[in-house]
C-alpha cells in the first residue's frame, strides 16, 4: 500500500476513533504510526475533521420546528396497539443502554488496539531475536505436527491447553505479565512462530472472524482471539507467506 | 404510537436530521419540510419498522430518499459524479483558520460541495457515522462511500479554504438553483 492508498482509506476514518478496532483501517493505521510524512498528514486530517464536525452540530433547528413536527404527527398516527407501545417504551431504556455502552466501546477500542499492537510487536521482536526450534523438546513434536497440518485452519481456535504444552515442554515467556507459549511450526516449506496467552492480556477479543494483519520490516504477523486465548502467529517472511497460511 | 413515545422519538432525532436535511437542501424551510416530511412518514409507516433499534437509520435513509425523490420530481438533473476530484492536503495553519469560523459559514461551505459528496460527508461529520452506515442509509457500495468522503473532503478543503480567505462560498439556495438549471 502507497501512501495514496492510505490516505484514500485514512479519510473515512471518524476523529472519535470509533474505528480503530476496524481491520478496515488497520493496515493505513500502522503504515501512518511508522511514515512521518503520513502520521503528520493523519494528525491535521484528523484535527480538521473533528473542528468541521464540531461546528456542524452546533447548528440548531428553527423554533417551532419541533412543535410542527409533533403536531403533524399526532394528526397522522394510526391506532396503535398495546404491544407497540410497550415496544417504544423499551426504546428509551434500549436507547440509555445503547449509549452508555457506546462510549465504553470507543474507550475499550482505544485501549484494545493498543494491546494488540503490542502483542504483535512482541511476537514480532520474540522471533526476529533468534531461531527457536531447538528449545522445544520431543514432547512438542506432536504439537507442531498438527500445527504444520493444512487440516488445521489458522486463525481458529486451537485444540490444545496452555497448561498441556507448558508441561510438554513448550518455551514460555512473559507478555504483560502473563504466560505466553511460543511454538515453531513448519507448515509448506514455511516456518512460522506461535504464540498463545490466556485472554485478560488483550482487553477484549473483537477480531474472532478476521485476524488483525501488521507487517513490520520485512516480517507480518496475524493477531486474533477466541474465547479463551489471544493468539499472534508471525511470518519472518513477510506478509506473502503470513497470507500462504491465513488464506 | 403513544403521544409520548413520538415526542420522544422527535427530540431524540429531529436537530441531527434537521442539520443533515439543511445541508442537503440548502435553505432552511425545505431543510425544516424535510424533517416534518420525514416524521409524518413516521407517523403514518414507522411504527410497522419491525426493528425499533434501527429507528434512527430509518429515519436518515428516509429523509434522503424524500429529499431524491422531491428533487426528481423538481426535475434537477445531477452528473456530479462526472467531476474531477480536486484533491489537495490540509496546511496546519487551515485548521486553526477553521476553527475561527462559525456554525454556519461551515455549513455554507458544506453546502456548496457537490451533492452526491455532500450526503456522506454530513452523515461522516454530523452524525458520525462509519462507511459501513452511510452506505446503508444512503444504499450505495462501501467503496462508493469511501471514494465519494476523500473527494467531498478535498472539496469541502477548497470551500473552506476560500471562507477562510474572505471569499464568499457559491451558496445556492433549493429552489433558485433550480430555477436557474430550468430557464
Amino acid at each position: 500500500m502507497n501512501n495514496d492508498e492510505a490516505k484514500f482509506i485514512l479519510r473515512a476514518y471518524r476523529p472519535s476513533g470509533r474505528d480503530a478496532t476496524d481491520p478496515t483501517f488497520m493496515a493505513a493505521l500502522t503504515q501512518a504510526q511508522h511514515d512521518p510524512m503520513l502520521g503528520a498528514w493523519f494528525a491535521r486530517e484528523q484535527g480538521l475533521d473533528m473542528v468541521v464536525a464540531g461546528k456542524l452540530r452546533e447548528i440548531m433547528p428553527p423554533a417551532g420546528l419541533r412543535e410542527r413536527i409533533l403536531a403533524g404527527g399526532r394528526v397522522s398516527s394510526p391506532v396503535r396497539s398495546e404491544v407497540r407501545r410497550r415496544v417504544f417504551a423499551w426504546m428509551g431504556v434500549a436507547a440509555s443502554i445503547i449509549a452508555v455502552l457506546a462510549l465504553t466501546d470507543v474507550w475499550q477500542g482505544r485501549r484494545a488496539v493498543a494491546a494488540q499492537q503490542n502483542f504483535a510487536k512482541f511476537a514480532l521482536q520474540d522471533t526476529l531475536r533468534g531461531d527457536h526450534h531447538a528449545t522445544h523438546d520431543q514432547g512438542m513434536r506432536a504439537v507442531m505436527a498438527m500445527l504444520g497440518s493444512d487440516e488445521l485452519a489458522l486463525p481458529g481456535t486451537l485444540p490444545f491447553e496452555l497448561s498441556e504444552l507448558k508441561a510438554d515442554g513448550c518455551r514460555t515467556l512473559q507478555f504483560a505479565g502473563q504466560e505466553t507459549i511460543e511454538v515453531c511450526f513448519e507448515r509448506n516449506g514455511t516456518w512460522y512462530h506461535l504464540y498463545a496467552t490466556a485472554r485478560g492480556a488483550l482487553p477484549r477479543a473483537w477480531f474472532e472472524d478476521s485476524p488483525a494483519m501488521l507487517a513490520i520490516d520485512n516480517a507480518a504477523v496475524a493477531v486474533w482471539s477466541d474465547q479463551k486465548y489471544d493468539y499472534a502467529v508471525v511470518s519472518p517472511q513477510g506478509m506473502a507467506a503470513l497470507k500462504k497460511l491465513t488464506g | 404510537m403513544s403521544n409520548k413515545a413520538f415526542t420522544q422519538l422527535v427530540d431524540a432525532h429531529y436537530a441531527p436530521l434537521y442539520r443533515f436535511a439543511l445541508s442537503l437542501a440548502r435553505n432552511q424551510a425545505d431543510a425544516g419540510d424535510l424533517v416534518q416530511q420525514t416524521f409524518y412518514i413516521w407517523a403514518t409507516k414507522g411504527h410497522a419498522l419491525r426493528e425499533v433499534a434501527k429507528a434512527k437509520s430509518w429515519l436518515f435513509t428516509t429523509l434522503y430518499r424524500e429529499f431524491l425523490r422531491v428533487r426528481r420530481r423538481e426535475n434537477r438533473s445531477s452528473s456530479l459524479e462526472d467531476l474531477s476530484p480536486a484533491d489537495q492536503d490540509v496546511p496546519a495553519e487551515e485548521i486553526d483558520r477553521a476553527a475561527q469560523l462559525d456554525a454556519m459559514t461551515v455549513m455554507d461551505s458544506l453546502q456548496s460541495v457537490d451533492e452526491v459528496f455532500r450526503a456522506p460527508l454530513t452523515l461522516f461529520y454530523i452524525e458520525e457515522q462509519s462507511y459501513q452506515e452511510i452506505a446503508e442509509t444512503l444504499d450505495v457500495p462501501i467503496g462508493t462511500v469511501m471514494s465519494r468522503l476523500s473527494r467531498g473532503k478535498a472539496q469541502l478543503r477548497i470551500e473552506l479554504s476560500k471562507a477562510t480567505s474572505g471569499e464568499s462560498p457559491k451558496v445556492v439556495a433549493f429552489n433558485q438553483s433550480k430555477k436557474s438549471q430550468t430557464s
